[in-house]
Protein backbone atom coordinates (compact mmCIF):
# COMPACT_ATOMS: atom_id res chain seq x y z
CA UNK A 1 0.00 0.00 0.00
CA UNK A 2 1.19 3.17 -0.81
CA UNK A 3 0.20 7.16 0.06
CA UNK A 4 1.35 9.89 -2.19
CA UNK A 5 1.31 13.94 -1.20
CA UNK A 6 0.17 16.39 -3.59
CA UNK A 7 3.53 18.35 -2.57
CA UNK A 8 6.89 16.69 -3.22
CA UNK A 9 8.32 18.93 -0.34
CA UNK A 10 5.32 17.60 1.77
CA UNK A 11 5.46 20.86 3.52
CA UNK A 12 1.67 22.08 3.94
CA UNK A 13 0.38 25.34 5.21
CA UNK A 14 -2.36 25.81 8.07
CA UNK A 15 -5.36 26.34 7.34
CA UNK A 16 -4.96 25.20 3.43
CA UNK A 17 -6.00 22.08 1.79
CA UNK A 18 -4.26 18.46 1.45
CA UNK A 19 -4.75 16.14 -1.22
CA UNK A 20 -3.11 12.67 -1.22
CA UNK A 21 -3.99 9.80 -3.12
CA UNK A 22 -3.94 5.81 -1.70
CA UNK A 23 -3.63 2.56 -2.98
CA UNK A 24 -3.66 -0.64 -2.08
CA UNK A 25 -1.36 -3.54 -3.82
CA UNK A 26 -0.55 -6.93 -4.02
CA UNK A 27 -3.75 -7.94 -1.52
CA UNK A 28 -6.76 -9.52 -2.81
CA UNK A 29 -10.17 -8.02 -2.13
CA UNK A 30 -10.91 -11.32 -0.45
CA UNK A 31 -8.25 -10.64 2.51
CA UNK A 32 -9.56 -7.30 3.28
CA UNK A 33 -11.82 -6.19 6.43
CA UNK A 34 -11.29 -2.91 6.29
CA UNK A 35 -9.51 0.15 5.27
CA UNK A 36 -8.95 2.96 7.68
CA UNK A 37 -6.86 6.60 6.45
CA UNK A 38 -6.31 9.25 9.17
CA UNK A 39 -4.49 12.86 9.05
CA UNK A 40 -3.34 13.00 12.26
CA UNK A 41 -0.31 14.85 14.52
CA UNK A 42 1.92 13.06 17.21
CA UNK A 43 4.11 13.87 19.86
CA UNK A 44 7.82 11.57 19.93
CA UNK A 45 10.34 12.03 22.63
CA UNK A 46 10.94 12.09 26.34
CA UNK A 47 7.33 12.93 27.38
CA UNK A 48 4.41 10.05 26.77
CA UNK A 49 2.80 10.41 23.39
CA UNK A 50 -0.01 12.63 22.21
CA UNK A 51 -1.99 11.98 19.79
CA UNK A 52 -4.58 13.83 17.78
CA UNK A 53 -6.46 12.36 14.84
CA UNK A 54 -7.72 15.68 12.72
CA UNK A 55 -9.39 13.68 9.88
CA UNK A 56 -10.35 9.74 9.70
CA UNK A 57 -12.39 7.17 7.21
CA UNK A 58 -13.13 3.76 7.63
CA UNK A 59 -14.03 1.79 4.98
CA UNK A 60 -15.52 -1.62 5.38
CA UNK A 61 -15.58 -4.78 3.57
CA UNK A 62 -18.80 -3.58 0.77
CA UNK A 63 -16.90 -0.05 0.55
CA UNK A 64 -13.63 -1.57 -0.61
CA UNK A 65 -15.93 -4.26 -2.88
CA UNK A 66 -17.93 -1.51 -4.53
CA UNK A 67 -14.51 1.00 -5.11
CA UNK A 68 -12.17 -1.59 -6.04
CA UNK A 69 -8.41 -2.07 -5.58
CA UNK A 70 -7.26 -0.93 -8.86
CA UNK A 71 -7.55 2.36 -8.82
CA UNK A 72 -5.76 5.01 -6.63
CA UNK A 73 -8.15 6.92 -4.25
CA UNK A 74 -8.31 10.48 -3.26
CA UNK A 75 -8.36 12.28 -0.16
CA UNK A 76 -8.86 16.04 0.52
CA UNK A 77 -9.03 17.55 4.11
CA UNK A 78 -8.27 20.91 4.87
CA UNK A 79 -5.32 21.38 7.51
CA UNK A 80 -5.64 23.30 10.87
CA UNK A 81 -3.49 25.98 12.03
CA UNK A 82 -1.99 24.41 14.51
CA UNK A 83 -0.17 22.74 16.08
CA UNK A 84 2.55 22.88 13.26
CA UNK A 85 5.62 20.89 12.90
CA UNK A 86 8.17 21.07 15.57
CA UNK A 87 11.78 19.44 16.04
CA UNK A 88 12.58 19.93 19.62
CA UNK A 89 14.61 18.67 22.30
CA UNK A 90 12.48 17.29 24.32
CA UNK A 91 9.43 17.53 22.53
CA UNK A 92 8.90 16.24 18.14
CA UNK A 93 5.58 17.17 17.14
CA UNK A 94 4.72 14.79 13.68
CA UNK A 95 2.54 15.15 11.38
CA UNK A 96 1.24 12.31 8.83
CA UNK A 97 -1.35 10.41 6.81
CA UNK A 98 -2.09 7.29 8.34
CA UNK A 99 -3.28 3.99 6.51
CA UNK A 100 -4.04 0.63 7.81
CA UNK A 101 -5.56 -2.63 6.50
CA UNK A 102 -7.16 -4.51 8.63
CA UNK A 103 -7.12 -8.73 7.13
CA UNK A 104 -9.53 -10.88 7.47
CA UNK A 105 -7.01 -13.45 9.10
CA UNK A 106 -6.75 -10.84 11.87
CA UNK A 107 -3.28 -8.91 11.10
CA UNK A 108 -3.24 -5.43 10.73
CA UNK A 109 -0.76 -3.41 8.63
CA UNK A 110 0.10 0.09 9.23
CA UNK A 111 1.80 2.64 6.81
CA UNK A 112 2.83 6.40 7.56
CA UNK A 113 3.54 9.44 5.46
CA UNK A 114 4.82 12.18 7.29
CA UNK A 115 4.22 15.72 6.35
CA UNK A 116 5.21 19.21 7.95
CA UNK A 117 2.51 21.67 8.47
CA UNK A 118 4.29 25.38 8.58
CA UNK A 119 2.63 28.92 8.86
CA UNK A 120 1.82 30.74 6.39
CA UNK A 121 3.98 32.32 4.32
CA UNK A 122 3.61 35.94 5.04
CA UNK A 123 4.95 39.01 2.70
CA UNK A 124 5.53 41.19 6.16
CA UNK A 125 9.16 42.02 7.02
CA UNK A 126 10.43 42.45 10.88
CA UNK A 127 8.72 45.96 11.59
CA UNK A 128 10.55 48.25 13.56
CA UNK A 129 7.53 49.74 14.82
CA UNK A 130 6.23 48.18 18.51
CA UNK A 131 3.07 45.87 18.55
CA UNK A 132 0.43 47.18 20.88
CA UNK A 133 2.36 51.07 21.68
CA UNK A 134 -0.16 52.59 19.74
CA UNK A 135 -0.19 56.38 21.53
CA UNK A 136 -2.26 56.73 23.96
CA UNK A 137 -4.74 59.33 25.72
CA UNK A 138 -3.70 60.79 28.64
CA UNK A 139 -7.40 60.09 30.07
CA UNK A 140 -6.64 56.40 29.22
CA UNK A 141 -4.35 55.82 31.73
CA UNK A 142 -5.23 54.09 34.86
CA UNK A 143 -5.70 50.50 35.90
CA UNK A 144 -9.58 51.40 36.43
CA UNK A 145 -10.23 52.42 32.24
CA UNK A 146 -10.90 48.65 30.98
CA UNK B 1 18.61 54.75 65.17
CA UNK B 2 17.03 50.98 65.99
CA UNK B 3 13.52 51.06 67.21
CA UNK B 4 12.52 48.38 70.05
CA UNK B 5 9.37 46.49 69.76
CA UNK B 6 6.96 47.68 72.39
CA UNK B 7 3.83 46.03 73.24
CA UNK B 8 1.83 49.12 74.17
CA UNK B 9 2.51 52.53 72.55
CA UNK B 10 0.48 55.49 71.61
CA UNK B 11 -1.84 55.51 68.63
CA UNK B 12 -0.17 58.61 66.12
CA UNK B 13 -2.84 59.12 64.16
CA UNK B 14 -3.03 57.02 60.57
CA UNK B 15 0.72 56.67 60.85
CA UNK B 16 2.42 53.39 61.52
CA UNK B 17 4.29 53.36 64.03
CA UNK B 18 6.37 49.80 63.24
CA UNK B 19 6.41 48.37 59.73
CA UNK B 20 3.59 46.64 58.18
CA UNK B 21 5.41 43.38 57.93
CA UNK B 22 6.18 43.47 61.88
CA UNK B 23 2.36 43.80 62.31
CA UNK B 24 1.85 41.46 60.18
CA UNK B 25 4.01 38.56 61.97
CA UNK B 26 2.90 39.60 65.51
CA UNK B 27 -1.00 39.48 64.29
CA UNK B 28 -0.11 36.17 63.11
CA UNK B 29 1.59 34.85 65.88
CA UNK B 30 -1.30 36.17 68.00
CA UNK B 31 -3.91 34.59 66.41
CA UNK B 32 -1.82 31.22 66.25
CA UNK B 33 -1.33 31.55 70.23
CA UNK B 34 -5.06 32.21 70.39
CA UNK B 35 -6.39 28.81 68.25
CA UNK B 36 -3.27 26.84 70.51
CA UNK B 37 -4.36 27.93 73.67
CA UNK B 38 -8.34 27.16 72.48
CA UNK B 39 -7.12 23.40 71.49
CA UNK B 40 -5.27 23.10 74.84
CA UNK B 41 -8.50 24.15 76.84
CA UNK B 42 -11.14 22.19 75.14
CA UNK B 43 -8.53 19.32 75.28
CA UNK B 44 -8.46 19.88 78.93
CA UNK B 45 -11.97 20.09 79.34
CA UNK B 46 -12.75 17.06 76.76
CA UNK B 47 -10.64 14.83 78.28
CA UNK B 48 -11.79 15.59 82.05
CA UNK B 49 -15.30 14.99 80.80
CA UNK B 50 -14.99 11.69 78.73
CA UNK B 51 -12.43 10.02 81.40
CA UNK B 52 -15.56 9.99 83.99
CA UNK B 53 -17.61 7.71 80.98
CA UNK B 54 -17.10 3.98 81.97
CA UNK B 55 -17.42 3.29 77.95
CA UNK B 56 -14.49 4.37 77.24
CA UNK B 57 -11.62 2.04 79.02
CA UNK B 58 -8.98 2.84 76.15
CA UNK B 59 -8.57 6.99 77.04
CA UNK B 60 -8.65 5.77 80.36
CA UNK B 61 -5.72 3.39 79.92
CA UNK B 62 -3.70 6.31 77.64
CA UNK B 63 -4.68 8.50 80.27
CA UNK B 64 -4.28 6.52 83.68
CA UNK B 65 -6.75 8.54 85.08
CA UNK B 66 -9.10 7.67 87.51
CA UNK B 67 -11.56 10.64 88.14
CA UNK B 68 -13.76 8.72 90.62
CA UNK B 69 -11.33 8.13 93.03
CA UNK B 70 -9.52 11.03 93.13
CA UNK B 71 -11.50 14.02 91.03
CA UNK B 72 -11.83 17.27 93.37
CA UNK B 73 -15.37 17.84 93.67
CA UNK B 74 -14.95 21.43 91.46
CA UNK B 75 -13.73 19.80 88.76
CA UNK B 76 -15.90 16.48 88.71
CA UNK B 77 -17.62 16.51 84.83
CA UNK B 78 -20.79 17.99 83.81
CA UNK B 79 -20.32 21.08 85.75
CA UNK B 80 -20.71 24.12 85.03
CA UNK B 81 -17.10 25.45 84.64
CA UNK B 82 -16.71 22.50 82.29
CA UNK B 83 -19.43 24.01 80.21
CA UNK B 84 -17.29 27.33 80.53
CA UNK B 85 -14.46 26.16 79.74
CA UNK B 86 -15.40 24.35 76.89
CA UNK B 87 -17.04 27.33 75.15
CA UNK B 88 -14.38 29.39 75.89
CA UNK B 89 -12.06 26.87 74.17
CA UNK B 90 -13.67 26.30 70.86
CA UNK B 91 -14.65 30.60 70.82
CA UNK B 92 -10.83 30.82 71.26
CA UNK B 93 -10.12 28.11 68.60
CA UNK B 94 -12.70 29.90 66.15
CA UNK B 95 -11.31 33.21 66.80
CA UNK B 96 -8.01 32.02 65.99
CA UNK B 97 -8.61 30.34 62.87
CA UNK B 98 -10.55 33.06 61.64
CA UNK B 99 -8.74 35.39 62.47
CA UNK B 100 -5.31 33.58 61.07
CA UNK B 101 -6.77 32.86 57.91
CA UNK B 102 -8.95 36.59 57.28
CA UNK B 103 -4.88 38.32 57.95
CA UNK B 104 -3.37 35.24 55.46
CA UNK B 105 -5.55 36.16 52.79
CA UNK B 106 -4.29 39.61 52.70
CA UNK B 107 -1.03 38.50 51.94
CA UNK B 108 0.27 39.39 48.64
CA UNK B 109 -3.28 40.81 47.11
CA UNK B 110 -4.01 44.54 47.44
CA UNK B 111 -7.56 45.71 48.06
CA UNK B 112 -8.24 46.59 44.48
CA UNK B 113 -7.43 42.91 43.55
CA UNK B 114 -9.67 41.54 46.29
CA UNK B 115 -12.45 43.76 45.33
CA UNK B 116 -11.67 43.05 41.56
CA UNK B 117 -11.99 39.05 42.71
CA UNK B 118 -15.29 39.94 44.25
CA UNK B 119 -16.64 41.81 41.74
CA UNK B 120 -15.79 39.27 39.10
CA UNK B 121 -17.11 36.14 41.35
CA UNK B 122 -20.23 38.22 41.53
CA UNK B 123 -20.48 38.15 37.56
CA UNK B 124 -19.66 34.96 36.51
CA UNK B 125 -21.98 33.72 34.26
CA UNK B 126 -23.31 30.00 33.74
CA UNK B 127 -22.13 30.34 30.21
CA UNK B 128 -19.71 27.65 28.62
CA UNK B 129 -17.29 29.77 26.18
CA UNK B 130 -17.65 28.84 22.80
CA UNK B 131 -15.68 26.71 21.08
CA UNK B 132 -14.65 29.10 18.18
CA UNK B 133 -11.20 29.57 19.34
CA UNK B 134 -10.71 25.96 20.29
CA UNK B 135 -10.95 25.06 16.59
CA UNK B 136 -9.59 28.34 15.15
CA UNK B 137 -6.32 27.30 17.19
CA UNK B 138 -6.24 23.61 18.18
CA UNK B 139 -3.86 22.89 20.95
CA UNK B 140 -3.00 26.45 21.65
CA UNK B 141 -3.87 27.75 24.84
CA UNK B 142 -6.37 30.50 24.70
CA UNK B 143 -4.73 32.60 27.31
CA UNK B 144 -8.17 34.57 28.12
CA UNK B 145 -7.77 34.50 31.82
CA UNK B 146 -3.78 36.52 31.05
CA UNK B 147 -5.66 39.32 28.75
CA UNK B 148 -8.45 40.47 31.64
CA UNK B 149 -6.66 42.73 33.46
CA UNK B 150 -5.93 45.79 31.90
CA UNK B 151 -2.27 47.51 32.67
CA UNK B 152 -1.66 51.06 33.83
CA UNK B 153 1.61 51.71 31.67
CA UNK B 154 1.27 48.79 29.24
CA UNK B 155 -2.01 47.32 26.97
CA UNK B 156 -2.19 44.55 29.39
CA UNK B 157 -1.17 43.24 33.01
CA UNK B 158 0.01 39.25 33.07
CA UNK B 159 -1.24 37.31 36.08
CA UNK B 160 1.89 35.42 37.91
CA UNK B 161 1.25 31.85 37.25
CA UNK B 162 1.38 30.85 41.02
CA UNK B 163 0.40 33.02 44.28
CA UNK B 164 2.37 33.81 47.02
CA UNK B 165 -0.89 31.99 49.55
CA UNK B 166 -0.26 28.35 48.01
CA UNK B 167 3.48 28.79 49.53
CA UNK B 168 1.70 29.34 53.03
CA UNK B 169 -0.42 27.00 53.11
CA UNK B 170 1.79 23.67 53.59
CA UNK B 171 3.78 25.25 56.36
CA UNK B 172 0.90 26.52 58.10
CA UNK B 173 -1.01 23.08 58.39
CA UNK B 174 2.49 21.81 59.60
CA UNK B 175 2.51 24.55 62.21
CA UNK B 176 -1.25 24.30 63.46
CA UNK B 177 -1.47 20.77 63.37
CA UNK B 178 1.70 19.54 64.82
CA UNK B 179 1.43 22.04 67.61
CA UNK B 180 -2.35 21.62 68.44
CA UNK B 181 -1.57 17.81 68.59
CA UNK B 182 1.51 18.91 71.24
CA UNK B 183 -1.10 20.86 73.26
CA UNK B 184 -3.78 18.23 73.51
CA UNK B 185 -0.65 16.01 74.71
CA UNK B 186 0.26 18.34 76.80
CA UNK B 187 -3.21 18.36 78.34
CA UNK B 188 -3.24 14.93 79.21
CA UNK B 189 0.11 15.09 80.74
CA UNK B 190 -1.52 18.19 82.81
CA UNK B 191 -4.17 16.61 83.96
CA UNK B 192 -2.44 12.85 84.94
CA UNK B 193 -0.32 15.12 87.29
CA UNK B 194 -3.59 16.94 88.55
CA UNK B 195 -5.46 13.02 89.05
CA UNK B 196 -2.36 12.31 90.87
CA UNK B 197 -1.29 9.58 87.89
CA UNK B 198 1.89 11.14 85.92
CA UNK B 199 2.63 9.53 82.77
CA UNK B 200 6.67 10.54 83.07
CA UNK B 201 7.76 9.09 79.61
CA UNK B 202 5.03 11.26 77.80
CA UNK B 203 6.21 14.14 79.70
CA UNK B 204 9.48 13.30 78.59
CA UNK B 205 8.34 13.40 75.04
CA UNK B 206 6.70 16.81 75.12
CA UNK B 207 10.24 18.21 75.33
CA UNK B 208 11.77 16.67 71.59
CA UNK B 209 7.92 17.19 70.46
CA UNK B 210 7.91 20.81 71.47
CA UNK B 211 11.42 21.20 69.42
CA UNK B 212 9.93 20.27 66.14
CA UNK B 213 6.80 21.99 66.84
CA UNK B 214 8.65 25.50 67.41
CA UNK B 215 10.64 24.43 64.19
CA UNK B 216 7.89 24.36 62.57
CA UNK B 217 6.37 27.33 63.67
CA UNK B 218 9.60 29.31 62.58
CA UNK B 219 9.31 28.24 59.50
CA UNK B 220 6.09 29.02 58.87
CA UNK B 221 6.92 32.50 60.30
CA UNK B 222 9.98 32.96 58.20
CA UNK B 223 8.06 31.65 55.01
CA UNK B 224 5.23 34.06 55.80
CA UNK B 225 8.43 36.70 56.44
CA UNK B 226 9.56 35.94 53.01
CA UNK B 227 6.13 36.08 51.35
CA UNK B 228 5.12 39.39 52.24
CA UNK B 229 7.92 41.11 52.65
CA UNK B 230 9.68 40.86 48.84
CA UNK B 231 6.20 42.73 47.74
CA UNK B 232 4.29 42.62 44.35
CA UNK B 233 6.53 41.99 41.16
CA UNK B 234 4.14 43.91 38.24
CA UNK B 235 4.58 42.70 34.14
CA UNK B 236 2.76 44.49 31.66
CA UNK B 237 3.26 44.35 28.04
CA UNK B 238 2.05 45.79 24.96
CA UNK B 239 0.17 43.58 23.28
CA UNK B 240 -1.40 39.76 23.77
CA UNK B 241 -1.14 36.92 21.97
CA UNK B 242 2.21 37.33 21.08
CA UNK B 243 3.47 36.87 17.36
CA UNK B 244 6.67 35.71 16.56
CA UNK B 245 8.80 37.85 14.18
CA UNK B 246 7.50 41.07 16.15
CA UNK B 247 8.80 43.25 18.57
CA UNK B 248 6.49 44.10 21.48
CA UNK B 249 7.34 46.16 24.86
CA UNK B 250 7.64 44.99 28.24
CA UNK B 251 7.04 47.04 31.54
CA UNK B 252 8.21 45.67 34.86
CA UNK B 253 8.07 46.75 38.28
CA UNK B 254 9.24 45.41 41.88
CA UNK B 255 7.84 46.75 45.11
CA UNK B 256 8.62 45.90 48.62
CA UNK B 257 12.14 46.86 50.62
CA UNK B 258 14.57 45.27 48.92
CA UNK B 259 18.40 45.46 48.34
CA UNK B 260 19.00 43.02 45.54
CA UNK B 261 22.19 41.44 44.53
CA UNK B 262 20.97 40.66 40.74
CA UNK B 263 17.41 41.08 39.18
CA UNK B 264 16.99 39.52 35.99
CA UNK B 265 14.10 39.70 33.42
CA UNK B 266 13.92 37.05 30.71
CA UNK B 267 11.55 35.75 28.11
CA UNK B 268 11.65 32.11 27.87
CA UNK B 269 10.12 29.20 25.74
CA UNK B 270 9.49 25.43 27.53
CA UNK B 271 9.25 22.27 26.56
CA UNK B 272 7.38 20.22 29.21
CA UNK B 273 7.27 16.53 28.82
CA UNK B 274 5.11 14.22 31.30
CA UNK B 275 6.02 10.84 31.63
CA UNK B 276 5.90 7.61 33.54
CA UNK B 277 8.65 5.49 35.00
CA UNK B 278 7.27 2.88 36.91
CA UNK B 279 5.27 4.07 39.51
CA UNK B 280 6.35 7.61 39.52
CA UNK B 281 4.85 10.24 36.80
CA UNK B 282 8.24 12.60 36.27
CA UNK B 283 8.05 16.00 34.90
CA UNK B 284 11.29 17.42 32.91
CA UNK B 285 11.65 20.74 31.35
CA UNK B 286 14.33 22.35 29.35
CA UNK B 287 14.63 26.35 27.94
CA UNK B 288 14.62 25.72 23.99
CA UNK B 289 14.78 29.90 23.77
CA UNK B 290 15.56 32.34 26.31
CA UNK B 291 16.09 36.41 25.63
CA UNK B 292 17.51 38.19 28.58
CA UNK B 293 16.17 41.56 28.54
CA UNK B 294 17.41 42.52 31.91
CA UNK B 295 19.85 41.73 34.10
CA UNK B 296 20.66 44.58 36.77
CA UNK B 297 23.32 44.33 40.25
CA UNK B 298 22.59 46.10 43.38
CA UNK B 299 19.15 47.47 43.10
CA UNK B 300 17.76 49.09 45.71
CA UNK B 301 13.65 49.15 45.74
CA UNK B 302 12.39 51.45 48.60
CA UNK B 303 8.14 51.42 49.54
CA UNK B 304 8.30 54.47 48.25
CA UNK B 305 10.21 53.83 44.89
CA UNK B 306 9.49 51.37 43.46
CA UNK B 307 11.79 49.59 40.62
CA UNK B 308 10.60 50.28 37.39
CA UNK B 309 11.98 49.53 33.85
CA UNK B 310 10.32 49.48 30.24
CA UNK B 311 12.07 46.79 27.93
CA UNK B 312 11.88 45.91 23.95
CA UNK B 313 11.53 42.38 23.33
CA UNK B 314 12.18 40.82 20.02
CA UNK B 315 10.79 37.66 19.28
CA UNK B 316 12.42 35.68 16.66
CA UNK B 317 10.49 34.78 13.38
CA UNK B 318 11.29 30.89 13.36
CA UNK B 319 10.43 29.70 17.15
CA UNK B 320 7.06 27.41 18.26
CA UNK B 321 4.48 29.26 19.10
CA UNK B 322 2.86 27.86 22.25
CA UNK B 323 1.28 24.22 22.14
CA UNK B 324 -0.43 22.19 25.25
CA UNK B 325 -1.05 18.74 24.75
CA UNK B 326 -2.24 15.70 27.36
CA UNK B 327 1.28 15.15 28.55
CA UNK B 328 3.77 17.34 25.97
CA UNK B 329 3.76 21.04 26.32
CA UNK B 330 5.84 24.03 24.82
CA UNK B 331 5.39 27.14 27.26
CA UNK B 332 6.14 30.75 26.66
CA UNK B 333 6.28 33.31 29.92
CA UNK B 334 8.02 35.63 31.15
CA UNK B 335 10.22 34.94 34.57
CA UNK B 336 11.29 37.63 36.98
CA UNK B 337 13.67 36.93 39.31
CA UNK B 338 15.76 37.89 41.70
CA UNK B 339 18.83 37.40 44.14
CA UNK B 340 17.67 39.27 47.50
CA UNK B 341 18.92 40.29 50.71
CA UNK B 342 17.88 39.69 53.61
CA UNK B 343 15.15 38.04 51.72
CA UNK B 344 15.64 35.01 50.10
CA UNK B 345 15.41 34.84 46.08
CA UNK B 346 12.72 34.87 44.38
CA UNK B 347 10.95 33.67 41.28
CA UNK B 348 7.86 34.57 39.58
CA UNK B 349 6.67 33.37 36.02
CA UNK B 350 4.30 35.13 34.07
CA UNK B 351 2.64 32.79 30.89
CA UNK B 352 1.99 34.17 27.71
CA UNK B 353 0.62 33.01 24.83
CA UNK B 354 2.72 32.83 21.41
CA UNK B 355 0.40 32.46 18.30
CA UNK B 356 2.01 31.03 14.77
CA UNK B 357 2.57 33.72 12.50
CA UNK B 358 0.25 34.53 9.68
CA UNK B 359 -3.02 35.26 11.95
CA UNK B 360 -4.49 39.16 12.12
CA UNK B 361 -3.68 39.88 15.85
CA UNK B 362 -6.18 40.38 18.05
CA UNK B 363 -7.88 44.18 18.40
CA UNK B 364 -6.48 46.21 21.65
CA UNK B 365 -8.61 46.36 24.47
CA UNK B 366 -8.60 50.26 24.48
Amino acid sequence: MSVSLCREDGMYEGGRELQATWRVSRVTLDSLVAIEISVLWSTEGKGDTDLHVHHFERLDEAQIRRQGLADSQLLRCELPATPLSYHGRLIRLRWCVRMRLFLSDGREIVTDQPFYLVAPRTNENRPSSIVGDEPRRASSRGPSQS
Amino acid sequence: MVRFPRPYSKKRGKRFIGTELRSLLWETAFFSGVFLVGVFVLSLVLISELATWHELHPLKEFTKLHPDRVTPRELHGGGLSSWIFGILGVAAIGSGAAGLVYRLVRVGASSERRSAFAKRASSIEIIVPGDEGVERLPSVPRGISLTDSPGERLTYRLAAESSAGGELVGPLLLALLWNAVWFVLLAVVVLGFWYGSPRYILAGLLIPFAGIGYWSFRFFLSQLRRSAGLGPTIVEISDHPLYPGRRYRLFVSQSGRLRLRRLTVRVVCEEETVYSQGTDVRVERYEVFAQEVCAERDVRVDPQAPWEQQFTVDLPPNVMHSFVGDHNAVRWKVIVSGEARPWPSFCRNYPVVVHPPGLPPKRSPR
